[in-house]
Parts: structure tokens; sequence; C-alpha cells
């Protein structure tokens, strides 16, 4: 027997609201116009240009030491490791199966979560990185030189991360979900992907240097990365130190494909949202045209949900450009591409809040899971029980459908106040007279509208 | 006669955008009105 995740929207039910839920969408509405208007009149000086880096001292050697690094580097190799073998080696089941829960549950979505707390979490235990530093390390012991690396080209900048973004996604929600047919991600090709993944980074390493594809084409590192820039602690010089929220966001979209990294994170967490709730309809009309014109019934479902993946990521960076091409029209402003470039970073925290809106139930259901029976039993085929957790279930009770839904409102109102408050501080440099920053920013308010009442109608069709 | 409310949730959607074209018309009107008062305030030739 086999069973499937709901992994498109965690867990549906009921919620029992005290008004409408598009009156909630009203209401982060005239949250987001009030906050506007207080940033307007109180915010007149730029504040997020500064980390205000203070070292946290000694006790950072400790966990930055190379006996530390070692350690950190091995642990996520050997979870690496034990995804791809339970995945090639357990059960089909997906929820019985370690591989499934940890690649897109454990990694996907706590590392953008805990990132953008503490900060690059995600860099000690990189496996591919760590596996480069040690192969690079082994070819300074025998060569006796530093392996020569190819010029990274410049324009390509985070493109392959953009793609390998949206490509992650596809293989989980197109490939594995493709719109209610009974196909489900399976353990296998989610190892065997990881597989192909790693051969590629490792072949990308060799050929770029590992921090050089880590800053620019190593998806993972760039994706959670992106989302660390809003957190509270990191390295700088070989020491760990702590900085203020939000102002390392500033300067992350710097290279090439910046954007497209945010927008591809915003884009593919709405498709996931969309796909069987608001877009449902109009997918199952685009396969139906597809499957009439001779594709089988899978194959069009998976095209019709291609499109719609890449509609999305249009559609988000459409978005964007209507408020950059606003902005640009306020006197004093600067190029088009400074401004998309500029303001990239001010999606992050949106990027952020979609996440935890669409997926904080699923993680919180799953990572019980992840800590009970499939700890015990990795390969789902009951003949394990290493902690005495193997018969463990899932509490889904721990929340109910309600109070989903007002973490939802709140992560989405919370996510584009940032949003909104990262752009108004930015708005300060290129304008100085506050008077005109605040009015380059009545764009990137309907932007963050936008966004708000979207995402919360992706979540209510997907409830409904 | 009863009312066609069946299909009222398929237009729930309209409540959503409002908000968005609420602000955006807001922008519009106050762009208009901005470039009105610098085209009077530009001094005759």
């Amino acid at each position: 027997m086999t069973f499937y995740l709901p992994f498109a929207h965690a867990l549906i039910a009921r919620q029992d609201l005290p008004i409408p839920a598009w009156l909630f969408a009203w209401g982060a509405s005239i949250v987001l116009i009030v906050s506007f208007f207080a940033l307007s009149v109180a915010w007149r000086q730029p504040r997020f240009e500064q980390e205000n880096w203070r070292s946290l001292g000694a006790g950072s050697r400790l966990l930055l030491g190379v006996p530390a690094q070692v350690l950190f580097g091995l642990i996520g190799v050997f979870l690496l490791g034990l995804a791809i073998y339970a995945g090639l080696r357990g059960t089909e089941a997906p929820d019985r199966n370690f591989a499934l829960t940890f690649l897109y549950v454990t990694a996907w979505l706590g590392f953008p979560f805990f990132s953008a707390l503490l900060g690059d979490i995600f860099r000690p235990v990189n496996p591919w990185r760590a596996v480069g530093r040690m192969a690079g390390a082994g070819f300074r012991a025998i060569a006796g030189q530093r392996s020569a690396h190819l010029a990274y080209p410049k324009a390509l900048g985070r493109w392959p991360a953009a793609i390998g973004l949206l490509a992650v996604v596809w293989l989980e929600v197109v490939y594995g979900g493709s719109g209610g047919v009974a196909v489900g991600l399976a353990p296998e090709p989610a190892a065997t992907a990881a597989l192909v993944y790693s051969a590629y980074t490792l072949a990308m390493m060799a050929l770029f240097g590992v921090e050089e594809w880590c800053e620019r084409g190593e998806v993972f590192s760039v994706y959670f990365g992106m989302f660390s820039r809003l957190g509270y602690f990191n390295v700088r010089d070989g020491r760990l130190g702590r900085r203020r929220p939000l102002s390392a966001a500033g300067c992350w979209a710097t290279l090439p494909g910046s954007v497209a990294v945010v927008v591809a994170s915003i884009a593919s967490t709405s498709f996931d949202g969309a796909q069987d709730g608001a877009f449902k309809g109009w997918i199952e009309s685009a396969a139906g045209w597809f499957a009439d014109r001779g594709l089988s019934l899978l194959d069009a479902t998976r095209v019709s949900d291609t499109i719609f993946l890449l509609l999305c990521f249009a559609g988000v960076g459409l978005i964007y450009q209507l408020g950059v091409r606003g902005m640009h029209g306020v006197p004093g402003a600067p190029s088009l591409d400074k401004l998309r470039v500029g303001f990239a970073h001010t999606l992050i925290p949106i990027a952020l809040a979609y996440l935890v809106a669409h997926y904080f139930s699923l993680y919180v259901f799953q990572e019980q899971a992840q800590f009970t029976y499939l700890l015990s039993d990795p390969l789902g085929t009951a003949s394990t029980d290493l902690f005495g957790t193997a018969s463990a279930g899932i509490d889904f009770k721990l929340l109910s459908a309600t109070s989903i839904w007002y973490v939802q409102v709140g992560a989405l109102v919370v996510g584009h106040v940032g949003g909104l408050t990262l752009a108004h501080d930015r708005a300060l440099v290129y304008w100085p007279d506050y008077r005109r920053a605040s009015r380059s920013q009545y764009w990137m308010l309907a932007v963050m509208v936008t966004f708000t009442c979207f995402g919360l109608y992706l979540l209510s069709a997907g409830n409904g | 006669m009863t009312l066609p409310l069946a299909h009222l949730g398929h237009f729930l959607w309209i409540f959503y955008i409002l908000p968005v074209i609420i602000v955006i018309a807001g922008i519009v009107r106050s762009t208009i009105k901005e470039k009105k008062s610098a085209r009077a305030e530009e001094p005759d030739d």
C-alpha cells in the first residue's frame, strides 16, 4: 500500500473564523497602508545600510575552528548519504521513508526558517562544500599547490541557482505532484536526483572553485543564504558576530540573477499553493487540451503544471517590474537596472512570509515524524527501532485549522511590513529628500498589497 | 424565485483584488494631481 504526503498544502481543514477570510486581506492591506504612512513620517534616515556588526568574542573560535568545521561537514555528508540510501533502499511509501521528509521538509523548509533568524547555518553543514573542501585539501597535500580553477563568467551570476531552484520545486510539485494524478514523488527518484545534483555540484566546484560556486551557482547555498541575510548572526574575517537583523539583505542582490532567485522563490511557493486551489480549474483545462492532442494524462498534467509554474515566475517578476517602473517615474530616480537590483532584497521577507504561510503547518506536523519514527526506522521497512520511537505518530491536534490561519495571516503581514520597511530605507538612499523617497514608495506599497492579497487568496482558495 | 448564489464562491477573488485596485487608483490619482500642480507652478514664458 502506498501513502502520499499532502506536500502541496499541508493539511486542509475548515477554520472557525469570526469574519470572512477575504476581510483579512482588507485588514492586512490597511496595516500595510498605515505602516507606509508611519514610515513616511517617522523614518527619515536610512538605518539598514550599516550592519553594526559586533564580534561575539573568543567563544566563537570553538564553533569556527577546524575540528568543528570537519564535524559539521561530516554531519552534513552523513545525513545526505542517509537520505540517498533510504531513498534507494527504503520503502516506496513517502511518509515512511526518511528521504522525502528530510530532503523536502526538514532541510528545504527548515533551513530558510532558521537561517532567517540565526544567519547562514547551512554553510557549515553543506555536504557538497565539505566534500569539495576536503578534496581541495587532499589535492594541496598531494600536489603541493592549490588547484587551478576557471574564471566564473560574471554575466552568469546567480542564474544557475535560480534555474536550479525552479528545477528542485518542479521535481517536487510537478514531477511528483501533477495535480492530483497519483504519482507522488517516490523516494527513489528523489534520491536519484540528489545523486545527480551531487555529481553536478562537485563537478562545478572542481571547475570554478568551492566558495565561488557556493556563492553563485549552488542552489541550496544561494537559496538558504538569501534568507540568512535577514538573520542575526554572521561570520566575518573568521569571527562569529551579531549584526542588526535585516541589515545584511541590502547588499545581497548585487550579482546578476539574484532578482530571479527571489522571484523564483515567491513564484514556486505561489504555484505550490495554487496548484490544487486557485489554479486547479485552469490547470485541468490546459491538461485536457494537451491530452486531446495526444499526450498521456500524466504528461499533459505535467506540461500544464510546468507552464503554470513558469507563468507564476513571469507574473511575480512582472509585478515587481511594475513597482520598479513606478519608482522610476519619480524625479531624481536612478536607472531602471539600479532600481531593479537595489530593491530586490525587499522581496526576501516576502519570500519568507510565503514559505511560512504555506508550509508552517506541514513543517510542524512532519517534523514530529522526522524526529520520531523516521529517525528510528529511516528505511521505513519496520526492521529497525534505533531510538525506540518507531511506533510513534503525528499529533494532528497540535495545531487547529484556525490557529494555522492566524499564523499564515500574521506571517504575511509581518513579512510584507518588513519588505516595505526595507524598501523605504533603500529609497532614502536613492532619494535623500524624504518626501521624494516616500513618493517613490507608493508603487512598492502597491506591490506589497498585491502580494499580500494574492497570498491570502491562494491560502483561502487552497483551504476552501 | 431563488438567487443564483451557488457559484458565488467562484467570484470571491474580486474581494481580494479590491484593496489592490483601491491602492493603485489612489496612486494614479495622486500622481495626476501632483503633475497638474507641478505644471501650474511652472512660470509662464
